[in-house]
């Protein structure tokens, strides 16, 4: 019995090697020191299933009710306890009004607006108006007039820790903050999907295609069902709606000017 | 939840995880915290790598991960101290792999959810030396998780458990449940496939 191999061909020894040669994956340093804590003290073994407390034999459907009734409390305590923080309202420049999930919100009665943000809404900015929202400590997300959006969900603490918008037309702006780390954040437009890890950035869903602009970090737009691209720090790329890339240019002088305010507004705002 | 029996002694494969400190293992099981918190430092990162190159996705590998070490901490008491924890924690770990195969969620999120660099966020070009290179690094690590992303389960275990974590076929067998040869020829299909995913890529 032995472990050798059939002679591999160059490309084969090439995969094998590039397979060995691949870095370990690291995890969250945040997540790593509470599942540490819990393992060390013991307590992972509380949370995640709760102990079925042992019933005497003749009432065996006494088990089942105690099981079912832990069942539900699990069901409603730990999506509670994963919730994150909730969407709040930074501002609304111009006359308005915003659509919120259909509902239209006038600009005078803005104070009404965060009790509808809610992961998924749908949310319409009208011309000439912008709205500006802030997920404390996580990120602060831009939408310009006559942008239709979605508001991505708020991360979960343990687990839903992807952050998705849809951007139908329109632009949207991002900057993310402390409390980031180890959250997903992607924007899709109907030509691809723009992922990222931390950085400054913007995404415009236009007649001509999807153009990705980024001011810091980096983005990796993926065209649905085709391989992706990394843009790069300071330059933006479109690409085109037959799903062609576009060559990378520098960003336009006035996409640095917005996302710069949008990344100093960003600073205060998540105290980075 | 068994550590499997390979029928050879432990620690004589030419890759794997090193083992464990066997003084400590009676206190592990004893459930003592300073052997548990040794135990976790000495296999997290090692079970978390393993299980995010099996899924190609951290969220989840975190989940999973930590699901591992409940399971782990819930039968302590199984552990034998004279034998090497390392074959039980890679059968726990590709079980819950492969229960996340079987659902039906990750079928359907798989196809969006690569791993999207590796070590960590993607840098930031402003603070990092040379960040051009670690994007192209970053860019042909990922382009090969994803390559082992379109594996079929059982080829990806396969490969990953061969070449990544440097086992032996034979515990690669023991380890997936199938014999030598079975393990041989999924290694071999899923090499062949890699290598043609990646000609592109590497050549």
């Amino acid at each position: 019995m032995t472990d050798g191999h059939d002679e591999l061909t160059r490309d084969e020894i090439r995969a094998r090697e590039a397979l060995r040669s691949l870095p370990a994956p690291t995890a969250d340093p945040a997540f790593r020191a509470r599942l540490k804590g819990d393992f060390v003290r013991g307590t992972i073994a509380e949370a995640p299933a709760p102990r079925v407390l042992e019933l005497p034999r003749r009432w065996p459907w006494l088990g089942w009710a105690a099981g079912a009734a832990a069942a539900a409390a699990a069901l409603v305590l730990v999506p509670l306890l994963n919730s994150g923080p909730r969407w709040q309202v930074m501002g609304l420049e111009g006359p308005g009004p915003v659509r919120v999930g259909g509902r239209e919100i006038a600009a005078d009665a803005i104070a009404g607006l965060p009790a509808r943000l809610r992961a998924s809404v749908w949310i319409e900015v009208s011309a000439g108006s912008q709205l500006d929202l802030v997920l404390p400590g996580v990120a602060v997300m831009q939408i310009t007039g006559g942008t239709t959006a979605t508001l991505p969900a708020s991360p979960g603490r343990w687990y839903g820790r992807l952050m998705e918008s849809s951007l139908e037309r329109g632009e949207v702006r991002f900057s993310t903050g402390p409390a980031f780390e180890g959250v997903r954040l992607a924007v899709v437009t109907r030509e691809a999907r723009a992922e990222v890890v931390g950085t400054t950035f913007a995404v415009v869903s236009d007649s001509i295609g999807s153009c990705t602009c980024v001011f810091e970090g980096a983005v990796r737009l993926v065209p649905h069902g085709a391989a992706g691209e990394v843009i790069r720090e300071g330059t933006h790329r479109y690409l085109l709606r037959g799903g062609a890339f576009a060559r990378a240019e520098p960003l336009p002088p006035m996409e640095v000017m917005k996302l710069g305010m949008l990344r100093d507004q960003a600073d205060s705002t998540l105290q980075r | 939840l068994t550590a499997p029996d390979s029928g050879r002694p432990a620690g004589v494969d030419r890759g794997g995880w090193p083992p464990f400190p066997r003084e400590l293992l009676e206190r592990v099981r004893r459930r003592e915290p300073e052997a548990l918190d040794s135990f976790f430092e000495h296999y997290f990162d090692r079970v978390f790598a393993l299980v995010a190159r099996l899924l190609g996705d951290r969220t989840r590998a975190e989940d999973v991960t930590q699901e591992v070490f409940l399971n782990v901490h819930r039968h302590l008491e199984r552990l034998d101290p004279a034998r090497d924890p390392a074959p039980w924690l890679y059968t726990v770990a590709t079980n819950a792999c492969r229960d996340v195969w079987r659902s039906g969620a990750f079928k359907l999120e798989r196809r969006s959810v690569p791993v999207e660099d590796e070590g960590g966020p993607l840098p930031l070009a402003s603070s990092t030396p040379g960040p051009e290179r670690e994007l192209l690094t970053a860019e042909r690590a990922r382009r090969v998780q994803e390559a082992i992303d379109r594996l079929p389960p059982e080829q990806r275990e396969a490969v990953l458990l061969h070449d990544y974590e440097g086992l032996d076929h034979q515990r690669v067998a023991d380890l997936t449940g199938v014999n030598h040869a079975a393990a041989r020829k999924r290694y071999s299909r899923a090499l062949r496939a890699l290598a043609a995913s990646l000609k592109d890529v590497l050549g």
